[in-house]
Protein backbone atom coordinates (compact mmCIF):
# COMPACT_ATOMS: atom_id res chain seq x y z
CA UNK A 1 0.00 0.00 0.00
CA UNK A 2 1.45 3.47 -0.82
CA UNK A 3 0.60 6.62 0.69
CA UNK A 4 1.78 10.07 -0.75
CA UNK A 5 1.49 13.17 2.15
CA UNK A 6 2.79 16.54 1.80
CA UNK A 7 2.70 19.77 3.17
CA UNK A 8 3.46 23.45 3.63
CA UNK A 9 2.69 24.20 -0.02
CA UNK A 10 2.76 27.74 0.63
CA UNK A 11 0.81 29.22 -1.98
CA UNK A 12 3.74 28.04 -4.59
CA UNK A 13 1.66 26.94 -7.59
CA UNK A 14 4.29 25.47 -9.54
CA UNK A 15 5.36 23.47 -7.32
CA UNK A 16 2.15 22.03 -6.18
CA UNK A 17 1.68 21.76 -9.88
CA UNK A 18 5.24 19.59 -10.53
CA UNK A 19 4.34 17.79 -7.52
CA UNK A 20 0.56 16.67 -8.52
CA UNK A 21 2.06 15.23 -11.81
CA UNK A 22 4.58 13.64 -10.00
CA UNK A 23 2.04 11.71 -7.67
CA UNK A 24 -0.29 11.39 -10.15
CA UNK A 25 2.31 9.17 -12.37
CA UNK A 26 2.80 7.25 -8.90
CA UNK A 27 -0.32 5.84 -8.60
CA UNK A 28 -0.82 6.31 -4.64
CA UNK A 29 -3.81 4.47 -2.87
CA UNK A 30 -4.35 7.66 -0.85
CA UNK A 31 -3.28 11.25 -0.82
CA UNK A 32 -3.00 13.73 2.38
CA UNK A 33 -2.42 17.07 3.15
CA UNK A 34 -1.14 18.30 6.19
CA UNK A 35 -1.39 21.97 6.09
CA UNK A 36 -0.33 25.46 5.69
CA UNK A 37 -1.89 25.71 2.27
CA UNK A 38 -1.23 29.61 2.41
CA UNK A 39 1.01 32.19 2.97
CA UNK A 40 4.35 33.54 0.88
CA UNK A 41 3.50 33.62 -2.21
CA UNK A 42 0.76 34.82 -4.80
CA UNK A 43 -1.37 31.87 -5.87
CA UNK A 44 -3.09 31.07 -2.19
CA UNK A 45 -6.89 30.74 -4.33
CA UNK A 46 -5.32 28.66 -6.95
CA UNK A 47 -3.91 26.58 -4.62
CA UNK A 48 -6.66 25.67 -2.50
CA UNK A 49 -8.67 24.88 -5.52
CA UNK A 50 -6.16 22.68 -7.23
CA UNK A 51 -6.15 20.51 -3.77
CA UNK B 1 -19.76 23.13 6.84
CA UNK B 2 -21.56 20.80 4.70
CA UNK B 3 -20.62 17.06 4.84
CA UNK B 4 -21.69 14.14 2.34
CA UNK B 5 -21.29 10.46 3.77
CA UNK B 6 -22.73 7.47 2.11
CA UNK B 7 -22.07 3.40 2.08
CA UNK B 8 -23.35 0.11 1.36
CA UNK B 9 -23.25 0.52 -2.43
CA UNK B 10 -23.23 -2.74 -3.06
CA UNK B 11 -22.23 -3.10 -6.88
CA UNK B 12 -25.26 -0.78 -7.46
CA UNK B 13 -23.51 1.23 -10.40
CA UNK B 14 -26.94 2.87 -11.41
CA UNK B 15 -27.53 3.94 -7.79
CA UNK B 16 -24.13 4.93 -7.59
CA UNK B 17 -24.13 6.90 -10.33
CA UNK B 18 -27.37 8.78 -9.63
CA UNK B 19 -26.07 9.26 -6.23
CA UNK B 20 -22.98 11.40 -7.62
CA UNK B 21 -25.66 13.39 -9.66
CA UNK B 22 -27.42 14.67 -6.80
CA UNK B 23 -24.94 15.03 -4.12
CA UNK B 24 -22.47 17.31 -6.89
CA UNK B 25 -25.35 19.63 -7.54
CA UNK B 26 -25.76 20.18 -3.40
CA UNK B 27 -21.46 21.06 -3.48
CA UNK B 28 -20.56 19.38 -0.30
CA UNK B 29 -17.31 20.52 1.23
CA UNK B 30 -16.04 17.26 2.38
CA UNK B 31 -17.35 13.63 1.47
CA UNK B 32 -16.92 10.70 2.67
CA UNK B 33 -17.88 6.84 1.67
CA UNK B 34 -18.56 4.22 4.49
CA UNK B 35 -17.85 1.24 2.72
CA UNK B 36 -19.66 -1.92 1.17
CA UNK B 37 -18.75 -1.38 -1.64
CA UNK B 38 -19.21 -4.81 -3.49
CA UNK B 39 -21.76 -7.49 -2.88
CA UNK B 40 -25.14 -8.04 -4.45
CA UNK B 41 -24.93 -7.06 -7.63
CA UNK B 42 -23.02 -7.13 -10.64
CA UNK B 43 -20.62 -3.95 -11.17
CA UNK B 44 -17.79 -4.36 -8.00
CA UNK B 45 -15.38 -3.39 -10.33
CA UNK B 46 -16.52 -0.37 -11.76
CA UNK B 47 -18.27 0.62 -8.34
CA UNK B 48 -14.83 0.68 -7.12
CA UNK B 49 -13.50 2.50 -9.56
CA UNK B 50 -15.57 5.28 -9.96
CA UNK B 51 -15.05 5.71 -6.47
CA UNK B 52 -11.48 5.74 -6.60
CA UNK B 53 -11.48 8.15 -9.72
CA UNK B 54 -12.91 10.76 -7.50
CA UNK B 55 -10.15 10.06 -4.50
CA UNK B 56 -13.05 9.46 -1.85
CA UNK B 57 -12.14 9.40 1.76
CA UNK B 58 -13.15 5.57 1.89
CA UNK B 59 -13.47 3.23 4.56
CA UNK B 60 -13.42 -0.41 4.53
CA UNK B 61 -17.03 -2.18 5.14
CA UNK B 62 -17.00 -6.03 6.12
CA UNK B 63 -17.95 -6.96 2.31
CA UNK B 64 -15.52 -5.55 1.20
CA UNK B 65 -12.88 -6.76 3.75
CA UNK B 66 -13.90 -10.59 2.66
CA UNK B 67 -13.26 -10.12 -0.80
CA UNK B 68 -10.13 -8.04 -0.57
CA UNK B 69 -8.79 -11.30 0.82
CA UNK B 70 -10.77 -13.41 -1.70
CA UNK B 71 -12.45 -15.10 0.97
CA UNK B 72 -16.05 -16.98 1.42
CA UNK B 73 -16.94 -15.25 3.93
CA UNK B 74 -18.15 -11.44 4.25
CA UNK B 75 -18.97 -11.18 8.17
CA UNK B 76 -22.89 -10.75 7.00
CA UNK B 77 -25.14 -12.37 9.64
CA UNK B 78 -27.38 -14.20 7.57
CA UNK B 79 -30.55 -15.46 9.06
CA UNK B 80 -32.43 -18.47 7.37
CA UNK B 81 -30.15 -21.13 5.13
CA UNK B 82 -32.23 -19.26 1.98
CA UNK B 83 -30.39 -16.33 3.47
CA UNK B 84 -26.95 -18.17 3.91
CA UNK B 85 -27.51 -19.84 0.58
CA UNK B 86 -28.27 -17.01 -1.67
CA UNK B 87 -25.14 -15.10 0.27
CA UNK B 88 -23.08 -17.68 -0.96
CA UNK B 89 -23.97 -17.27 -4.37
CA UNK B 90 -23.71 -13.80 -4.42
CA UNK B 91 -19.76 -13.43 -2.52
CA UNK B 92 -18.95 -16.34 -5.04
CA UNK B 93 -19.84 -14.13 -8.31
CA UNK B 94 -18.33 -11.06 -6.73
CA UNK B 95 -14.98 -13.15 -6.37
CA UNK B 96 -15.14 -14.41 -9.59
CA UNK B 97 -15.89 -11.08 -11.08
CA UNK B 98 -12.94 -8.86 -9.25
CA UNK B 99 -10.21 -7.95 -11.34
CA UNK B 100 -7.12 -7.79 -9.44
CA UNK B 101 -6.36 -4.12 -9.39
CA UNK B 102 -9.56 -3.16 -7.80
CA UNK B 103 -9.12 -6.04 -5.05
CA UNK B 104 -6.16 -4.77 -4.01
CA UNK B 105 -7.74 -1.80 -3.88
CA UNK B 106 -10.32 -3.00 -1.32
CA UNK B 107 -7.14 -4.33 0.68
CA UNK B 108 -5.86 -1.05 1.53
CA UNK B 109 -9.45 0.40 2.88
CA UNK B 110 -8.32 1.62 6.50
CA UNK B 111 -11.36 0.59 9.55
CA UNK B 112 -12.29 3.90 10.78
CA UNK B 113 -11.58 7.88 9.77
CA UNK B 114 -11.33 9.84 12.55
CA UNK B 115 -12.04 13.94 12.06
CA UNK B 116 -11.14 16.69 14.58
CA UNK B 117 -12.32 19.70 13.91
CA UNK B 118 -11.27 22.84 15.72
CA UNK B 119 -14.26 24.80 16.98
CA UNK B 120 -13.54 28.38 18.59
CA UNK B 121 -12.14 26.44 22.19
CA UNK B 122 -13.56 23.57 21.76
CA UNK B 123 -12.86 20.47 19.43
CA UNK B 124 -15.49 18.24 17.67
CA UNK B 125 -14.46 14.81 16.80
CA UNK B 126 -16.47 13.03 14.23
CA UNK B 127 -15.31 9.08 13.75
CA UNK B 128 -16.45 7.28 10.58
CA UNK B 129 -16.82 3.32 10.98
CA UNK B 130 -18.59 0.74 8.82
CA UNK B 131 -20.49 -1.35 11.49
CA UNK B 132 -19.51 0.00 14.79
CA UNK B 133 -16.34 1.42 16.15
CA UNK B 134 -15.62 -1.66 18.07
CA UNK B 135 -16.21 -4.08 15.13
CA UNK B 136 -16.40 -3.90 11.31
CA UNK B 137 -19.64 -5.75 11.20
CA UNK B 138 -21.89 -5.32 14.37
CA UNK B 139 -25.51 -3.98 13.76
CA UNK B 140 -25.85 -0.39 15.65
CA UNK B 141 -29.46 -0.85 15.30
CA UNK B 142 -32.20 2.41 15.93
CA UNK B 143 -33.66 0.75 18.86
CA UNK B 144 -29.72 -0.12 20.90
CA UNK B 145 -29.80 0.82 24.35
CA UNK B 146 -29.25 4.05 24.68
CA UNK B 147 -26.82 3.52 27.23
CA UNK B 148 -25.12 0.81 25.78
CA UNK B 149 -24.81 3.74 22.27
CA UNK B 150 -23.16 6.61 24.72
CA UNK B 151 -20.89 3.75 26.49
CA UNK B 152 -19.83 3.07 22.70
CA UNK B 153 -19.60 6.47 21.58
CA UNK B 154 -17.96 7.37 24.87
CA UNK B 155 -15.07 4.49 24.76
CA UNK B 156 -14.25 6.04 20.98
CA UNK B 157 -14.30 9.70 22.05
CA UNK B 158 -16.92 10.59 19.32
CA UNK B 159 -19.18 13.38 19.19
CA UNK B 160 -20.72 12.39 16.15
CA UNK B 161 -20.25 8.86 14.93
CA UNK B 162 -21.33 7.57 11.36
CA UNK B 163 -22.00 4.60 10.53
CA UNK B 164 -24.00 2.18 7.97
CA UNK B 165 -24.48 -1.63 7.40
CA UNK B 166 -27.80 -2.40 8.49
CA UNK B 167 -29.25 -0.24 5.58
CA UNK B 168 -31.68 1.52 7.70
CA UNK B 169 -31.13 5.19 8.20
CA UNK B 170 -31.90 7.42 11.77
CA UNK B 171 -30.12 10.09 14.00
CA UNK B 172 -30.32 9.93 17.51
CA UNK B 173 -29.07 12.53 20.10
CA UNK B 174 -27.43 11.41 23.06
CA UNK B 175 -27.23 13.53 26.12
CA UNK B 176 -24.41 13.16 28.69
CA UNK B 177 -24.11 14.97 31.66
CA UNK B 178 -20.71 15.76 32.92
CA UNK B 179 -20.47 17.16 36.32
CA UNK B 180 -23.21 20.52 35.62
CA UNK B 181 -22.60 20.82 31.86
CA UNK B 182 -24.43 18.52 29.53
CA UNK B 183 -23.19 17.64 26.09
CA UNK B 184 -24.73 16.10 22.99
CA UNK B 185 -23.73 13.40 20.79
CA UNK B 186 -24.93 12.62 17.34
CA UNK B 187 -25.39 8.52 16.49
CA UNK B 188 -26.26 9.12 12.61
CA UNK B 189 -26.92 5.75 10.66
CA UNK B 190 -26.47 6.85 7.04
CA UNK B 191 -29.11 4.21 5.32
CA UNK B 192 -27.84 2.52 1.54
CA UNK B 193 -27.52 3.91 -1.52
CA UNK B 194 -27.77 0.80 -3.26
CA UNK B 195 -29.62 -1.57 -1.22
CA UNK B 196 -32.04 0.29 1.20
CA UNK B 197 -33.75 -1.74 3.54
CA UNK B 198 -36.34 0.45 5.14
CA UNK B 199 -39.22 -0.20 3.11
CA UNK B 200 -38.35 3.17 0.78
CA UNK B 201 -36.71 1.57 -2.74
CA UNK B 202 -34.72 4.78 -2.96
CA UNK B 203 -30.95 5.32 -2.50
CA UNK B 204 -30.07 7.14 0.99
CA UNK B 205 -27.14 9.39 2.39
CA UNK B 206 -26.88 12.14 4.83
CA UNK B 207 -25.64 15.72 4.61
CA UNK B 208 -24.06 16.44 7.53
CA UNK B 209 -24.61 20.17 8.67
CA UNK B 210 -22.04 21.08 11.41
CA UNK B 211 -21.75 25.24 11.98
CA UNK B 212 -18.62 27.44 12.18
CA UNK B 213 -19.78 28.27 15.76
CA UNK B 214 -20.82 25.01 17.17
CA UNK B 215 -20.09 23.43 20.24
CA UNK B 216 -20.75 20.24 21.96
CA UNK B 217 -23.02 21.83 24.28
CA UNK B 218 -25.57 23.20 21.57
CA UNK B 219 -27.81 20.68 20.38
CA UNK B 220 -28.40 22.60 16.98
CA UNK B 221 -25.16 22.95 16.00
CA UNK B 222 -25.27 19.70 14.03
CA UNK B 223 -28.17 18.73 12.01
CA UNK B 224 -28.71 15.76 9.75
CA UNK B 225 -30.29 15.73 6.67
CA UNK B 226 -31.21 12.40 5.17
CA UNK B 227 -31.03 12.97 1.36
CA UNK B 228 -33.51 10.02 -0.50
CA UNK B 229 -32.94 10.39 -4.48
CA UNK B 230 -34.37 8.26 -7.32
CA UNK B 231 -32.48 5.92 -9.58
CA UNK B 232 -32.79 3.42 -12.29
CA UNK B 233 -34.25 0.94 -10.05
CA UNK B 234 -35.25 -1.83 -12.92
CA UNK B 235 -31.83 -1.36 -14.50
CA UNK B 236 -30.43 -2.44 -10.91
CA UNK B 237 -33.21 -5.17 -10.52
CA UNK B 238 -32.81 -6.84 -14.07
CA UNK B 239 -28.73 -6.78 -14.32
CA UNK B 240 -29.67 -9.44 -11.01
CA UNK B 241 -32.37 -11.46 -12.81
CA UNK B 242 -30.47 -11.61 -16.13
CA UNK B 243 -26.65 -13.20 -13.75
CA UNK B 244 -26.51 -16.20 -11.70
CA UNK B 245 -27.53 -14.30 -8.65
CA UNK B 246 -31.01 -14.83 -7.03
CA UNK B 247 -34.19 -12.95 -7.63
CA UNK B 248 -35.16 -12.59 -4.32
CA UNK B 249 -32.57 -9.67 -4.46
CA UNK B 250 -33.91 -8.12 -7.53
CA UNK B 251 -37.54 -8.13 -5.45
CA UNK B 252 -35.56 -6.91 -2.93
CA UNK B 253 -34.15 -3.43 -4.71
CA UNK B 254 -37.65 -2.92 -6.02
CA UNK B 255 -39.36 -3.61 -2.77
CA UNK B 256 -36.35 -1.68 -0.72
CA UNK B 257 -36.36 -4.32 2.07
Amino acid sequence: MKLVLLSDIRANLPALETALADIDSSKPNAVYYLGDLLGYNVWPNEVVQAI
Amino acid sequence: MKIALFSDIHANLPALEAFFKDVDSRKPDAIYCLGDLVGYNIWPNEVTNEIRKRNISTIAGNYDFGIGRTSNDCGCAYKTDLEKANGSVSISLTNSLMKDEERAYLRTLPAHIKVEYQLNEDKLNLLLVHGSPRKINEYLFEDREEKSLLRIMHDADADILCFGHTHKPYHRILEETDGHKTRYRHAINLGSVGKPKDNDPRGCYVMLHIHENSSVLYLESVQVEFIRFEYDIEKAAKAVEESILPNDYAENLRRGY
